[in-house]
């Protein structure tokens, strides 16, 4: 593996230690919370409120205030699952540690990686972030998905990561 | 084109299909198509519409039958190159050394005109990489064995040396696959997919018909003058008639899928064939094996027998019945451990030192069904009264499965191998090498963390969705750490080891 370019946003490359997200991560991670969060509100918000309340005006006063606090969380949610996510590159490969309640470390050694994709919604193009994927020739874990790298960051994971063009999958 | 004679070699000229093949896509197209559509219109319902579906089946069949007659295929020095197409025509490159399995299907029809269906995998993939409907049984061998061949010619030389000599690994006499039906529970699934058909297509005579052999055994009783203890007693006997058919029936299924089966080694290569009307054989390299479960439940116990399956790299393996999944349907746990040492040299199976999991592994088990239960008495107790605390007898018995689950579970690491085993009534094992893992995984659960335990997934290619997955639960937490540690390290760290073909 050779050492990748010199503008990288870190000191040393690569980082051996647990990285957090950057902090426009945190931002985009707060939003797709509200995104997931409001969906699922607004149903049970539109049963809720028609079902109890009498009045027009009462229904839309609540029904805003219970949506904004469905919202309110799902922000809350998605900035404390940015805080639980790291990732490290060693010599292993890619780690990379999340979860909220229930917990997981998931380790995809550079041996293992089978291809990589970016992927850069629109949100994660307005904040300079990407997604990056790890897929490997396995079955329930067969692409690991992180959002939120930055945009470097993620191409450097990629060429890092990149299989070796002599390596044969003994594996398979 | 050439004559239906002239042997299927290597650079030689383009090929067609068997001559009888518009009859077996004929066949096939009838059955996905028009087979429906038949039910619909005998039933009654049919009107314009129908028809005209009718029709457009008629058209899909003749487009089909067009695109089979103009499938060609040749064998060049390095694979097989498929030309098919009327309109969109593509062109498929297969090189022998991508190819896993070469899977033979006969049906009755099939061995009839002495012809068979191929399918060659690859790993990966949803769909096999070239399928034949269908070659003749001679180049459907001939192509089996041109694959074999090209395996074996770019191998190292004491593999090459191998390879020139085939043994049968283990074959079954009839008396083992009739035990194999007994043990296995095939003949429930069969009923139980005819009752939820019958529930999905005619809810009304499916309750008609068990209402009606209610009756009828009521009926019997009372004609009989037999009052409530010989009705229940009656009614006991039907039950236990009902089972040993569901198990007879199972035997005759194990008949029709494993008559005959047997396990061979040919050079690197395993083959399977098995089946009674329908036969079926499979193959696929050795060192394809990408995780194995071994299983004995409790029947399999009462037999003292154990069965073996594997998972290969192909995904549509695990969903496909001809893949070459079964390696020992039903085996002496003795001939099954001789067959793991066999096909996984310098391997220490069976391991050696089974290490234990948390010490409380076995609260983990009791808790969610105590749970339950204590939910359910409650439940119950304020409903029905004071027979609700009955369902507290079940609380002992749970603690026993949890205390014998506990005992038993754990995992092993020797040798480049890792396994686990877990299960109390139905036992099983499931182990891989560890330099056939793809990735690894810790989790912990809120209750994992109350305790200190963690969970290490193993993840395999292949693995199928119907086995237990390759994890460890309930490890301590520093252990299971350092198991993955361990695991990481020796994954990554040996070098590919001087490997064959691929």
């Amino acid at each position: 593996m050779t050492d990748p370019a010199t503008d990288l946003p870190f000191q040393a490359w690569p980082p051996r230690e647990w990285q957090p997200l950057p902090d426009a991560a945190r931002t985009v991670a707060g939003i797709t919370g509200v995104l997931t969060a409001l969906p699922i509100a607004m149903g049970l918000v539109v049963a809720v409120v028609l079902g109890t309340l009498e009045g027009w005006p009462a229904r839309i006063g609540v029904g805003i205030a219970l949506l904004v606090a469905a919202g309110l969380a799902g922000w809350g949610l998605g900035r404390a699952r940015w805080r639980r996510t790291h990732w490290k590159l060693d010599q292993r490969g890619l780690s990379v540690q999340r979860g909220l309640v229930w917990r997981s470390e998931v380790l995809v050694p550079r041996t293992r990686v089978q291809h990589l994709d970016l992927e850069r919604g629109p949100i994660e193009r307005r904040f300079g972030l990407a997604t990056l994927v790890v897929h490997t020739a396995g079955t329930r874990l067969n692409a690991l998905r992180q959002h939120g790298f930055l945009d470097a960051d993620a191409v450097a994971l990629r060429d890092a990561l990149l299989p070796e063009p002599d390596r044969h999958d003994d594996a398979l | 084109m050439t004559t239906r004679s002239e042997g299927l070699v290597e650079g030689g000229a383009e090929r067609r299909l068997h001559p009888w093949s518009w009859l077996f896509v004929l066949i096939q197209q009838l059955k996905s198509f028009a087979l429906p559509l038949v039910v619909l219109l005998f039933t009654g319902r049919g009107n314009s519409w129908e028809l005209w579906g009718l029709v457009g089946a008629g058209v899909l069949v003749l487009v089909s039958l067009a695109q089979y007659f103009t499938y060609r295929f040749r064998v060049e020095a390095d694979g097989i190159v498929i030309r098919s197409g009327l309109l969109q025509k593509s062109l498929r490159n297969i090189p022998f050394n991508r190819i896993h399995n070469v899977a033979l299907h006969q049906t009755l029809l099939h061995r009839i005109f002495g012809v068979a269906e191929v399918k060659l995998e690859s790993a990966g993939g949803m769909t096999p990489e070239g399928e034949m409907r269908v070659l003749s049984l001679a180049d459907a061998h001939a192509l089996e064995e041109l694959v074999r061949v090209h395996g074996k010619a770019q191998a190292t030389p004491e593999a090459a040396a191998a390879a020139d000599e085939s043994r049968v690994l283990l074959s079954l006499p009839a008396s083992e696959v009739v035990r194999l039906g007994l043990i296995s529970n095939r003949g429930m699934i069969v009923v139980a997919a005819a009752i939820g058909l019958l529930a999905q297509t005619s809810g009304e005579l499916l309750g008609d018909a068990l209402e009606g052999s209610a009756e009828a055994v009521a009926g019997v009783g009372r004609d009989m003058h037999l009052g409530l203890t010989g009705t229940i007693v009656g009614g006991l006997a039907l039950v236990l008639m009902l089972l040993i058919a569901i198990r007879l029936l199972s035997v005759v299924l194990a008949l029709l899928q494993f008559h005959g089966f047997t396990l061979t080694e040919d050079g690197r290569r395993l083959s399977s064939q098995r089946g009674l009307l329908t036969r079926i054989r499979a193959n696929m390299p050795r060192q394809r094996i990408q995780a194995w479960s071994l299983r004995e439940s409790l029947t399999h116990r009462w037999f003292g027998r154990r069965g073996l399956v594997v998972d290969s790299a192909s995904v549509q393996a695990a969903n496909d019945q001809r893949s070459l999944r079964d390696l020992a349907p039903v085996a002496t746990p003795a001939a099954i451990d001789e067959l793991i040492r066999h096909l996984l040299p310098g391997k220490a199976w069976p391991m050696q030192q089974w290490h234990p999991l948390h010490p409380r592994a076995w609260r983990r088990q009791f808790a969610i069904p105590a749970f339950v239960v204590l939910v359910i008495t409650a439940v119950l107790t304020t409903q029905q009264g004071l027979f609700g605390l009955g369902v507290l007898v079940l609380l002992p018995l749970f603690l026993v499965r949890a205390k014998v689950w506990a005992r038993h579970a754990g995992y092993s690491e020797e040798s480049g191998l890792i396994a686990v085993r877990e299960g109390w009534l139905d036992k099983r094992w499931r182990f891989a090498e560890v330099r056939k893992l793809q990735s690894l995984s810790l989790s912990q659960s809120p209750f994992d963390r109350r305790h200190g335990m963690a969970s290490v997934h193993m993840d395999t290619a292949g693995a199928n969705p119907f086995e237990p997955p390759l994890r460890i639960r309930y490890l301590p937490e520093d252990e299971a750490r350092a198991l993955r540690d361990r695991l990481a390290a020796a994954m990554d760290g040996r070098p590919t080891p001087a490997r064959t073909v691929e």
